[in-house]
């Protein structure tokens, strides 16, 4: 390996923290073991940089090889390919550490590095991430300079200030094609990357299922109302409807399987008054249900061309492909409606069916309401009443039911969470043949103020039941706002505030410090530039770019998109090149040397004397009028004017002219008779 | 020490091939006619836009290669994110055009003659870099298949850089142009540019070790009366006459011998040594590299030594000028030189002992 191709000292002390930098994103998808091999590499890299341990031979990184992928066949068996590729891609990424020997290899550890930059962006495309993946990418870049830098260099303070230089000059190339360059369909379909299992709601409940959801405060959806907000306590995001009740467990029914609009279904329903518009965000699931405010309508101009939504039996709003990435979506919502005012047959007894041999107590309890009440909703108001009048509590942590959970809870605990009142509720109603089911969705969502939308979280997760009544259908009905109509009014936040026997008093429980003001405001203010960003950044496709161009141009035509991207390159570009050329012109000397250095040409070009560096004016006007004497007055004339501008601070704009005439009119080696 | 005859004597037949080839057109040679317009022999250059060229390096092309991947990706996953990534990326790599370009603008480049060296051996011509304006790094210098290492210029400094060259045959050797190139900052752009310095210098003949101790003409071997008594070499002894000087009488003899014995001393009136070109066989180049051999022998004697080529004398000297211009003479002997103030050898005369000596 000659000289010139070896690796000086400083780069690989920045490749290697540009090479954590860039892993630390995709810590949450890596094995432990996978941290350690990269520590491996990271640690045998340096002990060769200090001489201690040598390359590795064949066999050495054949088994190393080999061990890596059979790790990350055995950890990412249960994942999808993504994952692998990505894995794969960091394994290569360390081992090729102990392998560089050239600056030619370094190359090909930057470029996986950069590919690895990219790769953290199909995990997630947040504003925090994008900010810290710069600082991946300004390391990188470093690296990169001092590769190029002399062996000798010592100053690595060097590289990373021309890193920064780089990469902000680079800026404005990067907007302009990324707000101008065409967004094209997807060449061929990949795997998307889907959210880990266990986040949003799944399309069957049992008690307990959404007390694990309010545990977490990640992000559902965001809603953006283009009128007025409504109040909060109406937002019912209406989801599921569990019409399939297994004594225990309540999961979706026939007709949430059914699209409305299908053959014998009883999609009746007529809606009234102007309906809300909003624009929804939703943050990828993995699954196919959507959560709206009943009943909603896509707006179709504004369906994307991959996503296509269908309308079940009973309202509710599913994609026809999962939700692997986020989605926008704008609907209209009439929240005024009657549906399933002539409720089929076959419904009825799927929503009023019991098994048998569960929860004994509550249906004698049942059998004895109904006995003292005339009509279904005097059994409904009593059955309220009793919720209110007995001591019912709403916790976020209830004990634990046995088999049978409403008798359970009902005569035993008293203390449970929306999906134990609607369990409870559901089942009460059904054992009084009055059909009933259970709806899971969110309730209501924090209001960001700075930018006034709103954001459902998890922990907005809530369940509550519709009840069919002759002559209205289906009718919503939340058995926790009559035991804690906070929980509602205020949101979960809210209550939480409020009451601290809702509180959960983990310290360690991210839910803990919500709502600590300063924190609060600081979160906040954070989520709306994130919000800010999924907007205008993560969301820019076609459509996007197109409003922007048109915005901006007034109509797009070839021509003038042609015209904006060439007329901001030159001027990126151009200014970049002048200062960047400017500064390697050479010294700026002053007028009167510039006038001199072009007498000094003039004698070297017709008489052959030269000036050295070391020689003075004078002692150079010596020299020539030793050899040409017949131009001694001349030179004199010169040299005396310089050195009087020069040195004697005698510079002014008269004897600047006075010198140029002078050189002008010096005729080298040819006496003048007047000067 | 010797070089392979063979490659020598490929080296010489290259030399009169190229001369042979110059009637036909190639390719090669309209390339030098253009470079040698564009950019004529100088002994002192300052790079700027109309000499500098510029391409993507290996790196560049494979970086552009990896732009090109994560561009599918971003459009297939439609990730805004790894769109912008690549757009930034790809403005690095056009940023860096123009500074890989600035660094090389406004550095100065001047070369000096190198010292003399053997035919077939490196010569080491000083190539000195001078930054006025701002700082240059990185900056590599090549010629043959020597390159050197990177080099940071500071602002305002020079760095004069040691280059080896391999010269070929004995002459005049000119390496002609040194490219001078640089990827920095990035290395995905390369910007060089071949500069002429109109630097040259004398290859001396490789010394042909089998020519053994140098023959001479010198009269003393042939006739033997070319001596005289005198004071500055020992010639034997005599039986002590009265009157010899008591400081001429050999003591140890006398402790040995008992007798008295005087040392003689004489004078050789011509002990200066020829290398003459009569002494030695073969053909020129042989001849030549005998020559030279013995020139470096008869420099590491006692006695002044002149130089007979057909056409050329050399009176006897010594000491290292006299040694240069000797095998200087044999440098040029029979080669056209195009100089118009004369033979090399002659203005390498006049230079006297400005010449360094030379290590073998």
């Amino acid at each position: 390996m000659s000289a010139a191709e070896q690796i000086p000292r400083n780069s690989i002390i920045w490749l290697l923290s540009a090479q954590l930098a860039v892993i630390i994103p995709l810590m949450g998808l890596m094995s432990w073991w996978m941290i350690a091999f990269w520590l491996l590499c990271a640690v045998w890299r340096v002990a060769m940089f200090r001489g201690e341990a040598s390359f590795p031979g064949k066999i050495v990184r054949g088994i190393l090889v080999a061990l890596g992928g059979l790790g990350v066949a055995i950890s990412f068996s249960g994942l999808g390919s993504l994952e692998i590729a990505v894995a794969l891609l960091i394994l290569a990424f360390s081992l090729k550490l102990i392998e560089v020997r050239t600056r030619r290899d370094m190359y090909l550890v930057f470029c996986l590095a950069l590919f690895i930059v990219a790769a953290a962006f199909l995990f997630s495309q947040s504003i925090f991430l994008a900010i810290y993946q710069v600082f991946s990418v300004v390391l990188i870049i470093t690296a990169m300079v001092a590769t190029q830098h002399s062996l000798y260099n010592r100053e690595p303070a060097l590289a990373i200030r021309m890193a920064v230089k780089l990469v902000a000059q680079a800026v404005p190339v990067m907007i302009l094609f990324f707000v101008v360059f065409p967004r094209i369909e997807p060449i061929w379909s990949v795997p998307h990357n889907v959210p880990s299992a266990g986040i949003g709601m799944s399309d069957n409940i049992e008690p307990g299922d959404i007390a694990k959801l309010n545990q977490s405060d990640e992000l559902a959806f965001r809603v953006e109302f283009d009128g007025p907000m409504p109040l909060r306590q109406g937002m019912y995001w209406r989801g599921m409807t569990l019409s399939n009740f297994d004594g225990r467990k309540w999961s979706v029914g026939s007709s949430m399987k059914r699209n409305s609009g299908a053959e014998n279904t009883a999609a009746t329903y007529e809606l009234y008054g102007e309906p809300l518009r909003y624009k929804m965000t939703i943050e990828p699931t993995g699954k196919n249900w959507l959560f709206m405010l009943p009943i909603a309508i896509p707006i179709d101009s504004t369906q994307g061309s991959t996503m296509a939504f269908v309308q079940t039996e009973d309202f509710a709003l599913r994609s026809v492909m999962d939700l692997d990435r986020p989605v926008g979506i704008e609907v209209e919502s009439y929240v005024n409606y009657s549906v399933g005012l002539d409720i089929s047959e076959a419904q009825r007894v799927e929503n009023t069916k019991l098994p048998s041999g569960f929860n004994p107590r509550a249906l004698s309890f049942s059998a004895d309401l109904r006995k003292r009440t005339d009509s279904p909703q005097e059994y409904i108001d009593q059955l309220s009443k009793y919720l209110i009048d007995q001591d019912f509590y709403y916790t976020l942590e209830p004990p634990a039911l046995g088999r049978d959970t409403v008798d359970d809870f009902i005569f035993g605990t008293r203390r449970g969470y929306c999906e134990h009142y609607a369990n409870a509720f559901a089942f009460l109603l059904r054992a009084a043949n009055i059909p009933a089911r259970v709806v899971v969705g969110y309730q209501g969502g924090e209001i960001n103020p700075h930018n006034m939308t709103l954001n459902v979280r998890q922990l907005d997760a809530h369940a509550w039941i519709e009840y069919w009544r002759a002559g209205s259908g289906w009718l919503r009905l939340d058995p926790t706002y009559i035991v804690a109509p906070d929980r509602i009014h205020l949101g979960f936040d809210g209550a939480l505030e409020r009451d601290s026997e809702f509180s959960n008093n983990d310290l360690l429980s991210p839910l803990f410090y919500r709502n600590i003001g300063l924190i609060k405001a600081l979160r906040l203010r954070l989520d709306a530039i994130n919000y800010m960003w999924q907007k205008k950044v993560v969301g820019f496709g076609a459509q996007e770019q197109r409003d922007v161009l048109n915005d901006f141009l007034g109509g797009v035509t070839s021509l003038k998109l042609g015209l904006l991207v060439a007329g901001i390159l030159i001027i990126v570009l151009g200014t970049l090149a002048l200062w960047i050329l400017w500064g390697a012109r050479g010294i700026n000397f002053s007028p009167e040397k510039t006038l001199y250095l072009k007498f000094c040409k003039k004698v070297s070009a017709r008489l052959g004397l030269f000036r050295a560096k070391s020689e003075t004016p004078q002692a150079f006007a010596e020299r020539i009028i030793e050899k040409y004497p017949q131009s001694a007055e001349q030179v004199r004339a010169i040299t005396r004017q310089y050195n009087e501008i020069a040195y004697a601070g005698a510079r002014s704009a008269a004897n600047l002219a006075q010198l140029k005439t002078y050189i002008a009119s010096f005729k080298p080696g040819v006496a003048s008779a007047k000067l | 020490m010797r070089i392979p005859s063979d490659l020598y004597q490929k080296r010489y037949r290259d030399r009169r091939g190229r001369q042979g080839r110059r009637s036909r057109f190639s390719w090669r040679q309209s390339w030098r006619a253009w470079i040698d317009k564009r950019l004529p022999p100088k002994r002192e250059q300052v790079l700027s836009h109309r000499n500098i060229f510029i391409f993507p390096s290996r790196a560049g092309l494979v970086f552009t290669g990896l732009l090109v991947m994560l561009l599918l990706v971003a459009i297939n996953f439609e990730n805004s994110a790894i769109f912008a990534l690549v757009f930034l990326l790809g403005g690095l790599l056009v940023v860096s055009i123009l500074h890989t370009f600035g660094n090389l603008m406004g550095l100065k480049i001047s070369g000096r003659t190198a010292e003399a060296a053997f035919a077939g051996r490196q010569a080491i011509f000083p190539i000195m870099l001078s930054a006025t304006g701002r700082q240059h790094f990185g900056v590599q210098l090549s010629w043959q298949d020597i390159s050197s290492d990177r080099i940071d210029v500071a602002k305002q400094s020079e760095r004069s850089i040691p280059m080896r060259f391999r010269t070929g045959p004995r002459g005049i050797c000119k390496p002609g142009r040194i490219k001078v190139e640089t990827s920095y900052p990035l290395g995905l752009i390369t910007a060089w540019t071949w500069v002429d310095l109109a630097i040259d210098t004398v290859v001396y003949p490789f010394p042909d070790k089998s020519a053994g101790e140098p023959v001479s003409q010198s009269a003393y071997h042939e006739s033997g009366v070319q001596e005289r008594a005198g004071s500055d070499d020992f010639f034997g002894l005599r039986s002590y006459v009265v009157g010899d000087s008591m400081r001429s009488v050999a003591w140890k003899t006398f402790a040995k011998t008992g007798q008295l014995s005087s040392k003689q001393f004489v004078d050789y009136i011509d002990h200066r040594l020829w290398l003459d070109w009569d002494n030695v066989t073969g053909d020129d180049e042989q001849r030549l590299q005998q020559l030279c051999h013995w020139a470096l022998v008869a420099e590491s004697g006692h006695h002044e030594y002149g130089l007979r080529l057909p056409g050329v004398n050399v009176p006897p000297g010594r000491g290292m000028p006299h040694l240069n211009i000797l095998l200087s003479e044999l440098a040029l002997y029979k080669l056209p030189l195009k100089q118009s103030s004369g033979s090399y050898a002659g203005s390498m005369r006049q230079a006297g002992s400005s010449k360094p000596s030379v290590a073998l």
